[in-house]
């Protein structure tokens, strides 16, 4: 806490709250970050429900590179914008929502992106992926939206 | 009509007490929102990247199969982002970002017709290994670098009014 109270006081956290561009570009980059990660993982779910058959697992694969690009820029935007309020966010129970289902995505993700790499070639194109990774890629939708839910929510801490 | 009769008309229909009338009406719709903006921000990063001569071994089918998706949070977003301006028509009438969001939104929507029109129809006779022509890859990154600056400027509503 102490910690958290003394990165608030910094001149970061001033600039990020006070200055014209610090915010508002802070979560720009977020949205973008969060565009880029998501949908695209969006897309690698829907091929491993069996559509867009066109996609090759690999090319899948590649793009799970620039999912972790969208996810490194939300986690550098994500620690600007927490530390002018950290204390506050540590308490929030949206932001601990928010923060356990990243957690969640991120290794689900690292699981698909394991399987992917190993057994895909298996996999007959024409199908989609096996059930248990069809259920994974349920999940992982369900926690990427519930993820932006609760991202949203940040913003109305106590108003409810 | 002008735009000041227009604005008190939409603030007093029923559409507009129901989206100001629950605190979480409001929310839920952003969420719905940022899902819809991820959704056809996935789908476009795919497709354009193809358009521009990334090939990455995608097949030129996947512009056709994964445009459905695009529509799809473009429909989602559409539709939320109606109930927005429904909902507060005062503050989006005056407010800067919007403004500019909505400009382009137009460009973005032109570029896609003219995509559509234009330039589909020849990609049937391409083949795996066809590259666009310039101005066929420039389409694709004016269509990214537009979306991109309609989700920004959206992001912006909140500070720019």
């Amino acid at each position: 806490m102490v910690l958290l109270r003394w990165f608030e006081e910094t001149r970061f956290s001033d600039w990020v709250l006070t200055s014209m561009i610090g915010f508002p570009l802070m979560l720009s980059l977020h949205a973008v970050g969060m565009a880029i990660s998501v949908g695209l993982l969006i897309v690698l779910n829907l091929r491993l429900l069996g559509l867009f058959q066109v996609i090759s697992w690999s090319f899948m694969l590649r793009a799970l590179g620039l999912v972790w690009l969208g996810l490194c820029v939300n986690f550098l935007s994500g620690v600007a914008l927490f530390l002018p309020r950290g204390a506050e966010y540590v308490r929030d129970p949206a932001f601990i929502t928010k923060i356990f289902l990243i957690c969640v995505g991120v290794l689900i993700t690292r699981y698909l992106r394991k399987i992917l790499a190993s057994q895909s070639e298996l996999w007959h194109v024409s199908r989609g992926a096996p059930p248990r990774l069809r259920f994974c890629a349920v999940i992982s939708i369900l926690v990427w939206f519930g993820t932006i839910m609760s991202g949203r929510l940040i913003a109305y801490i106590g108003s409810f | 009509m002008d735009l000041n009769t227009a604005v008190n008309w939409m603030s007093e229909t029923a559409l507009s007490g129901w989206v100001t009338g629950s605190p979480w009406i409001w929310p839920g719709l952003e969420t719905l929102h940022f899902f819809g903006l991820s959704v056809l921000i996935g789908g476009l990063v795919v497709m354009d990247l193809r358009v521009m001569g990334y090939k990455f071994g995608l097949p030129l089918g996947v512009v056709f199969q994964i445009m459905p998706l695009v529509f799809a949070g473009f429909a989602i977003n559409a539709c939320t982002g109606f109930l927005f301006v429904m909902g507060d028509p005062h503050r989006y009438a005056v407010n800067y970002a919007f403004k500019v969001k909505m400009v382009l939104l137009l460009c973005a929507g032109l570029n896609a017709l003219w995509f559509s029109w234009k330039i589909s129809p020849q990609m049937k006779t391409w083949t795996e290994d066809t590259e666009g022509s310039r101005s066929i890859k420039l389409v694709g990154a004016a269509s990214l670098i537009l979306w991109f600056g309609v989700g920004i400027h959206g992001r912006l509503i909140t500070f720019f009014g």
